[in-house]
Formats: structure tokens, sequence, C-alpha cells
């Protein structure tokens, strides 16, 4: 009998596709946020809940670097010896994970990809009560394409001992790339770092979580949205006030809110930017927000509904109109992100939904500043008003102040739509002329005009009509 | 269309005599005929004038995009050579392509985000062994810390505080730091070529300006571009502190009389002062500084008399 030749076929995973393939998907900055998110996942496994004002204080991480070496270290629990199989393997199985902590890993490959990604030799150090081990990685362990197991060793002696229960990764035997960006680039890469560090993890600093980059403490850098406490004189609910949506949807719950994080810009403002990009880095667009932390940042394209459905392009004009979303759920698999959690999956039904609601709160404000266009300065009062509030003081508001509507169409939930000031009609009679001159010729105007005083081109403009109508009358 | 009176300017005149000391040196190792020199002449062509008459073999082009400003260059043209190219420096280096190598000083009077785009451009875009400059004004801006960080935040170090736009070293050296990031945007080290740094220098005639020369050259020539310049007392080869210029105003009699004493040993001010017998200042540390400074730098210290023609 002839053995048949179609028996079975290996399936077995290569090292290699883990070691150099899977970390080719992700950013360095990202890859070490994903080290951040174990410290914050530690926490919540310790603490089991991330409720309350200030939920991480206490714990903290450091990170630090150089050509040679990057470590990070925390207070954050440590891993206990009985979840060694899933902080350790190489992808996480379904039975394994946190069902009852909003954490964001889903997959078991942040830390293995974020150390593969930086170099070839880990040591990695932990203490959990009474769990004290080390774990290490050699670059002749990535090489052996058979052996996945890695060596334990445990710590007993009380000098090495940790004081504090968490974990410590030190890495080693840099790639190039990497040693480069440490080292020899290392004040534009530290920039970089702690920029995302500020905005992704604003709100899980805020609520008390503390991060060290190189010995340099990270201060959080929210998006506020401007919120006017008392209504205008006339007694009428009209101030500048966030949209709030509410809901919570097949176990996640959802916030959102989209406003105003400063005045809408005057024409010349405009103009500027779009002649010579002015700013480097801008506040508009969408942040959104899963268990804490920020996925994406000041998204300003069609994935959050920028140039969509009656919402127009991102543009200049819209430079003050900033949204947050914030999705909260204990099943970290139901959350719209990415494999690597630094990215929004567009195709997520939750999203899709959510996504229409982020629409309806953005038209607010685009149809607000259009209808202000050209009267930048006469809109400002009414925004300088209001002071800049963070989303936990804006829930606290919409809880305690405002009074939030049923929504009784598509996604089901509570929505406060704010009544902006709307500009006075313009008399029929009254025409805007506007034009452009070279600016060398509007400062000679100026200078002829108004001596040494400042003034601005719209200014120059009217003067030069003043003058001009008085000679015609 | 107002000019500061650029070529009376002391301590500028001592930035453009650095850049000089470096071209210098850069002579003993490169063939300088395959330079050009780009820059922003102005009506009357201070810089352009100067690399002409120290170092005739390199080519030197003047962008400048006023009209009028550009019919007084045409005026003040000291060389049939000499290039004059009437356009703004977004379109110039739009359609800009190496050939041969380069020596850009973009030397800007104000400060903006896209005076650090045009060096990021330029970084990329030059030869290897190309010398780039950057002048920016660095006078504390009057803008709250928050607006500064939007504008620039794509290249302020992590590490910026408030404070430091608060007051005018501070400025100067935040400003340093910053061109360092940029530096390092546009020509990572993972790539072929970096940015090396040769000087850094902060001055103030009224106006405090920042300004700092370095080397676009292979990461694998650093260490020998460095031996070029190490015996150079004014090099700033690791990005330390940028060092002040701040010379003092002297009479035609007064530095005479100096030139006897030059150059002094200790280089600490003290032993002008006591040839002077007087202050030049009302605060004595100051006063002693100034005349250290002096000291420095009085070989590049212009002459500025008055002409009857």
């Amino acid at each position: 009998m002839t053995k048949n030749k179609y028996d079975t076929v290996d399936a077995t995973p290569v090292k290699s596709f883990f070691v150099d393939m899977l970390t080719r998907d992700i950013e360095l900055v990202d890859a070490i946020l994903d080290l951040l998110d174990n410290c914050v996942d530690g926490i919540l496994r310790q603490k089991k809940n991330s409720s309350g004002a200030t939920p991480y204080e206490g714990y903290e991480a450091e990170i630090k670097f150089d050509a040679s070496s990057f470590s990070i270290s925390d207070n954050c629990g440590g891993i206990p010896w009985s979840l060694h199989e899933y902080a350790f393997r190489m992808g996480k199985a379904a039975e394994n994970r946190d069902s009852d902590l909003p954490t964001v890993g889903v997959y078991g490959i942040g830390m293995k990809r974020a150390i593969f990604k930086i170099g070839r030799q880990c040591l990695i150090s932990t203490k959990n009560e009474e769990d004290c081990y080390k774990v290490e990685i050699t670059p002749e362990w990535i090489e052996q394409s058979d052996n996945w197991k890695l060596p334990v060793f445990p710590v007993s002696e009380l000098s090495q001992l940790p004081k504090e229960d968490g974990t410590t990764i030190e890495i080693g035997e840099l790639h190039q790339g990497i040693a480069t960006r440490f080292g020899e680039d290392n004040a534009d890469f530290t920039r970089e770092l702690v920029r995302k560090i500020q905005t992704h993890y604003a709100f899980i600093m805020a609520k008390g979580f503390r991060v060290k980059v190189n010995g340099q403490r990270v201060e959080p850098k929210p998006t506020k949205l401007i919120f006017v406490e008392t209504e205008n004189e006339q007694g009428t609910d009209t101030a500048i006030r966030p949209y709030i949506y509410d809901t919570e949807i097949d176990g996640v719950s959802v916030f959102l809110s989209v406003g105003f994080t400063r005045p809408i810009p005057s024409q010349e403002e405009i103009n500027q930017e779009q002649e010579e990009k002015r700013y480097s880095s801008l506040d508009a667009g969408w942040t959104i927000i899963c268990n804490d932390r920020a996925v994406l940042y000041c998204d300003r394209t069609e994935l959050t509904g920028w140039g969509e459905a009656g919402v127009p392009r991102y543009h200049t004009q819209f430079i003050s109109i900033s949204g947050i979303v914030e999705f909260q759920c204990n099943d970290a698999s139901k959350l719209p992100t990415t494999t690597t959690k630094r990215g929004i999956d567009a195709s997520s039904s939750l999203y899709l939904q959510v996504k229409n609601k982020m629409r309806d709160g953005m038209k607010v404000f685009t149809n607000f500043t259009n209808q202000w266009k050209g009267k930048g300065n006469e809109s400002k009062q009414y925004i300088d008003r209001g002071s800049p509030l963070a989303l936990d003081e804006i829930k606290t508001k919409s809880s305690e102040k405002l009074k939030l509507n049923s929504v009784r169409s598509g996604l089901r939930g509570k929505q406060f739509m704010p009544k902006l000031p709307r500009p006075k009609p313009e008399p029929s009679s009254k025409r805007r002329i506007s034009y452009t001159r070279e600016l060398e010729e509007i400062e000679t105007v100026k200078e002829y005009l108004l001596g040494e005083q400042e003034g601005s081109p719209s200014r120059v403009g009217e003067e030069c009509f003043d003058m001009i109508l008085e000679e015609a009358r | 269309m107002k000019h500061p009176p650029y070529h009376l300017r002391v301590n500028k005149a001592i930035d453009r005599f650095l850049l000089m000391e470096i071209l210098d040196i850069l002579k003993r190792h490169c063939d300088l005929s395959d330079y050009t020199y780009y820059g922003f002449g102005g009506p009357l062509l201070e810089d352009c004038r100067l690399i002409h008459n120290r170092c005739p073999e390199i080519k030197i082009v003047s962008i400048e995009k006023n009209e009028q400003t550009l019919k007084r260059q045409k005026f003040h043209r000291f060389s049939k050579t000499l290039g004059l190219v009437h356009t703004d420096f977004a379109s110039f280096l739009a359609n800009f392509s190496s050939n041969g190598r380069e020596i850009f000083w973009l030397d800007y009077t104000d400060l903006k985000f896209g005076h650090f785009e045009d060096f990021m451009s330029v970084l990329g875009k030059v030869s290897e062994e190309s010398v780039v400059k950057i002048t920016v004004r660095a006078e504390p801006p009057e803008k709250e810390w928050e607006e500064f960080q939007r504008e620039y935040d794509q290249v302020l170090p992590s590490s910026a505080k408030r404070t430091a736009i608060k007051r005018p070293v501070l400025f100067a050296k935040l400003l340093q730091e910053m061109i360092h990031i940029a530096s390092q945007q546009a020509l990572p080290a993972s790539g072929e070529s970096v940015f090396q740094l040769l000087d850094s220098s902060y001055y103030s005639d009224q106006t405090q300006m920042a300004s700092i020369t370095g080397i676009v050259c292979r990461e694998r020539e650093v260490s020998e571009i460095k031996h070029w310049f190490q015996g150079w007392q004014f090099a700033n080869l690791t990005w330390q502190e940028p060092r002040e210029i701040d010379v003092p105003i002297l009479s035609t009699k007064e530095r005479l009389h100096l030139e006897k004493y030059m150059p002094t040993k200790s280089k600490t001010g003290r032993s002008l002062s006591r040839a002077l017998g007087y202050r030049i200042d009302d605060k004595g540390p100051r006063h002693i500084e100034k005349l250290r400074q002096y000291e420095e730098f009085y070989q590049y210290y212009p002459y500025f008399a008055r002409v009857s023609i």
C-alpha cells in the first residue's frame, strides 16, 4: 500500500515572523506606548477597576534610553506567575483575556513586539507579591527556530528584591536604526516620544499616572473645549458650549463631545496660514480614546467624518474645532481599534454608528464658523467668555448642569445640542468689499496712512475707503 | 521696504567673519571653486561682497523677491559673475537642484516656523560638504507659551519650559536646540548624510539674533570634519551652549590705543581695562566682559568711518 503523500502540512509558526515581520507593522514610538499600555493594564489587574477621579495615583513608569540600551520600569503590580502564560507567549488565547477589566491588550503581542522592535537581548524582571523572577531573551534564543521556551530565573535574595511590585524591561543589543534614534537623533526622538505620551496618555496622566522619560516628568496635554458657564444677558440658553452625546451599546459606553478650543480665526489668519504654514501643530480634529488611551489624535480626515455626509472637508477656517470620543469596555476586543492600538478600525460597525453622531456634532460648529466668516473679531467675544474644560470636567457638567435629551432615531442615547449665538443679519444696504494686494504695497500704504501705528491689512483697506469716501462726498 | 543698516552692525559683521573663517578652513581640504554661495544679499550685497573678496573662486548668487531692492542690487553689483535671482525663496528652493557644492546663508530678520521648514528643505537638497548657515531673530517673542508651542511644536525640545521664551539668553539657547531638532528631522543619523554643527552664536545689534552654521557630510566623515575644525577657537562641534558676541562700541582712537596690548595672554578683559583707565560701561562686570569680547574678536571688528565724497 502506498503512503498517502497528502498527509499533513506543517503550520508551525516561524520565529522570525514574530521577530522580523510583526515589528515592521509598528512605529518605534507606538511600540514604546505598547509597553506603557502594559503598565496601565497591570494597575487595572491590581486594582480591579478604573473608576474615580484619580485611580492611577501613586503608579508610575520610567523610560530611559541611550545609544546602547533601553529600559522601562514601573511599580504597576508586576506579572503574577499565574499569568506568565499570556505575558510571555506570542499571542494570547481567547480564554485568557482580561474579561472583567478595561484593558487594551487583546492579542498578547505588544510587549514582545516592542522588545524585538528595539533590540535582540532583553531581561524582564518582575515582582508580584510572592512571585519574583526574571525572564531572559538572548540573541541565541532568537536564532533557534525550534526553541520556544525561555529560561526563568527565580529571585529570592533579599538584596535583589525590588521594594515595590512592578516590572523592569531592559533591552540591549539595539538594532542599528534604533541605536541612532536613541543616540545621535536623541533630541528629535525624545521630542517625538514625549509629545506622543503627552497627548495619547493625557487622560491616564490626568487620572494620576506618572511617566518619566530620561529623568524628565511628562506633563499631560489634554484637549480642552470652551464652555461658557452663564447664559447670555437676554436670559436665553444661547452660549458657546460643546455638543455632547452619551450612550452604551453592546457593553461599550461611548461619550462624545465636540466644540471650540479657541476663537475662530480671522480672515487674515486663514490667508496667512494658507500662504505659509504658521502652526507646526494643530489642536483641531478628533481625538479618540479607548479605555483611557488615545488611539487617534487630532485627526482631520474622512476617517473621523470630515468631508463626508454634509460635513465640509477640513480647512484652516475650522482650526478651532476639536472633538473627543471616549469608548470604554471591559472586553477590549469590542473596542474599534486596530491591532497596533494606535488607529481606528474604520469598518467597525460600532464606530460607523458613532461617526454619524460625530458628524452631527461637527456640523453645529462648522455651521457656526461659516455663519461668522469674516466676523472673527465679533464672534471672539462669545468664545472668550468661556473657559477650556477637559473631558472629565465636561462629563461633570453634562451630568450636573446640562439637560441631555433622548435621541429617538439611529443610534439611541442622550445628547446635548448647544444653542450657539448667531450673527445679526447684516442690513441689506451693506456689502462686503475684499481684495488682495502685494504685502509690500500694503505696508507702503499703511505707513502712509497710519505711520508707526499697528494696523492689519483689513484696517488699511477700511482707512483707504473712508479717506476716499470723505473726498468723494 | 525697510532695510536695517546691516553694513554698520559690528556684531553682525563679526558673525560674517566667522563664516569667512569657516570657508578658510574648508579651503585647506576642499576645492572652493566647486562651491556656489546662495544668500539674501540685501540692497548692498554686503555678505556676497565679503565672500567674493575673500574667496573669489566661489560663485555667488543672491536671491531677492523685491523688485526695487533687486534694482538696487544691480546698481551695487561688484562682479559680473554675481548672479541676481528675482524670486521668493520658497519658489527658488522648489526649483533648486544641487550642482556642485553649496554655501547657503538663510539670513532672516524675523522668526517663523517657515524658516525652520526652509532650513530642513535646504539640508535635504544640498550636496555633501555643503555649508548651511541660518540666522533668525532671537528676541523673546511677545506671545503666550501655548501659542508659541502651537507654532513651533514640530521642532520644540521636550524639555522646553515657558520661561525659555521670556529671557533673551534662554531663548537663544532654545533656538539652537530647535535648529538641532530640525537638522535631525531633515537628516536623521540613520541616513547617509548628517548636519555637523560648526559654529553657534547669538548677538544683538539692538535686536538679538541667533546664528548657526554647520556642514552637511556623510556620517562616516564626521570625525574627519571635526578634526578639520578642532583647532578653530570658535568651533562648537557638539551642540554646546551658543557663544555670545557682544563687542563694545569703541572709537578708532581707543582701538588704536588698545592694539598695542593685543593679543593678550589671559583674555580676561582686565589688562585692556587697565590700559584704558576708565569704564566703557557703568556696570563693572559688564565693562570687563565687553573688553574680554573685544580681545576675542578684535581681528574681526570692522572699521566704520565717515567719508565725504
